[in-house]
């Protein structure tokens, strides 16, 4: 068997975990190899003093760290996704916000230029109203009014209330 | 501050007009203080800033209660005590393709085709008036007149020089049509029935429906207020191009419907696309239908 076998095992060796032929071509080595003796002879040295040592209790700063390291790790955690939440509840409500807005905009332009159309068709009537009053000009001047009144009433109710 | 002035005087010159209003005869002061208000709530959207939802409120209620006051008069059946009624009737020969115009103002017209080669004009005048000799007097100015000339017909209503608001008028034609003649009808008041006809048709109104039925030849049609009804007949063969403002279009045919903000289009080539058919309406319906 070679050192770096030895070695590699060594460990193993003393703690008793290695058995059947391995163990005893190790201990063979060792009883040749002045090395891996003393190495041998060290391990055991360092387990006897590790096993003497008494436990060692931690200060209570330790448990306080830790604890403050995880509070704050959860705190930014959480913080982030609550920022996050509320970033992308303004961007939904904003771009509905712009996009009713834009509609309710459409919506009045489309008014306005339709009462300009009943102005136009109230001048109309009106002339005709002064060359033949007759039952049909009058009914058409009075839809116009009414249809004006209503497109009047479609941009208060759609246009932004003051 | 500046909202505070406005609207005082808004509130005092709603005061100041608040008053019952009167008959027929002094509808002009009415409908223009209406106008007026119309005006001023036109005005008050486009610099809405200035004025409060209340100032603003208040405008659409006072204009309200000013048009319901108007309603009886403008839809108010005739107080006119004389009313005459004249009726023209006459028939001329037409050579095959000769184009007949009709120029109109208030009143309805209806177009027939026939397989004579005659042109029958049904006129009946009807006049009302508050006494009865202005309605005598403005009886003796509308008529009908038939212009005949190498290349054309004219068939035109003719009105009084001068108007009263105390007189009133309308004059609905019947017209027998040669099936063979195209046809150009020009209207302001009033609806056109038109059906039949073989050949061009063109067709302008400013206030009326117009419907369109079975017509074999190209179309024109244009409209200011009010439906336009196009009932082509079985296995047409036509290019439509349809165009609406604020208005709707339906059809049953396979066309292709566009719409621009408050411009609605239709269009579409069926079968061979044989003859033209344009509709233009602003303010107006568009139905476009197949006779099954």
């Amino acid at each position: 068997m070679r050192c770096e076998e030895v070695s590699e095992n060594l460990s193993f060796y003393i703690d008793g975990e290695i058995k059947g032929k391995m163990r005893k071509d190790i201990s063979i080595h060792l009883k040749k190899c002045e090395r891996c003796k003393k190495e041998a002879s060290d391990l055991r040295l360092i387990k006897a003093e590790t096993r003497s040592l008494s436990p060692i209790e931690p200060p209570d700063w330790i448990w306080f760290n830790i604890k403050n390291t995880l509070w704050r790790q959860r705190l930014f955690k959480r913080v982030f996704a609550i920022a996050s939440a509320a970033c992308l509840a303004i961007v939904i409500v904003g771009s509905l916000f712009f996009i009713r807005t834009s509609q309710k905009r459409a919506k009045t332009d489309i008014a306005f230029e339709r009462l300009k159309t009943l102005d136009e068709a109230i001048e109309e009537c009106r002339e005709s109203l002064r060359v033949n009053p007759n039952a049909r000009v009058r009914k058409t001047l009075y839809d116009m009014y009414k249809e004006q009144v209503k497109t009047i009433n479609l941009i208060y109710s759609e246009g932004g209330e003051q | 501050m500046k909202r505070i002035v406005f609207s005082i005087l808004i509130i005092g010159c709603g005061l100041l007009e608040a008053q019952p209003y009167g008959s027929f005869d002094d509808l002009t002061a009415q409908l223009d203080s209406l106008t007026y208000h119309l005006d001023s709530l036109h005005k008050n959207l486009e610099d809405r800033w200035l004025y409060s939802k209340k100032i603003r409120l208040k405008g659409i209620e006072d204009v309200l209660k000013r048009l319901e006051n108007l309603e009886s008069v403008l839809l108010w059946k005739s107080s006119f005590k004389y009313e005459t009624i004249k009726e023209f009737k006459q028939e001329i020969k037409t050579t095959r393709g000769t184009p007949v115009f009709i120029y109109h103002k208030f009143g309805d017209i209806i177009i027939y085709a026939s397989d004579s080669d005659e042109l029958k004009v049904d006129g009946v005048i009807e006049l009302v008036s508050k006494s009865r000799e202005i309605a005598k007097e403005y009886a003796k100015e509308i008529g009908i007149k038939i212009e005949e000339s190498e290349d054309k017909i004219k068939v035109i209503t003719l009105s009084p020089v001068k108007s009263l608001p105390a007189v009133h008028y309308q004059i609905n034609l019947k017209i027998l049509l040669p099936k063979w003649s195209p046809v150009v009808v020009r209207n302001s008041f009033g609806d056109v029935e038109i059906e039949g006809i073989g050949e061009r048709c063109s067709v302008n109104t400013r206030f009326g429906k117009i419907g369109l039925r079975e017509i074999k030849g190209p179309i024109e049609v244009a409209n200011k207020f009010g439906k336009i009804e196009l009932t082509l007949p079985d296995e047409v063969s036509c290019n439509i191009s349809a165009m609406t403002t604020f208005g709707n279009i339906e059809t049953d045919l396979p066309l292709k419907i566009e719409r621009d903000r408050f411009i609605l289009k239709a269009l579409g080539v069926i079968e061979d696309g044989r003859i033209w058919i344009k509709l233009n309406g602003k303010n107006s319906d568009i139905y476009i239908r197949v006779l099954k």
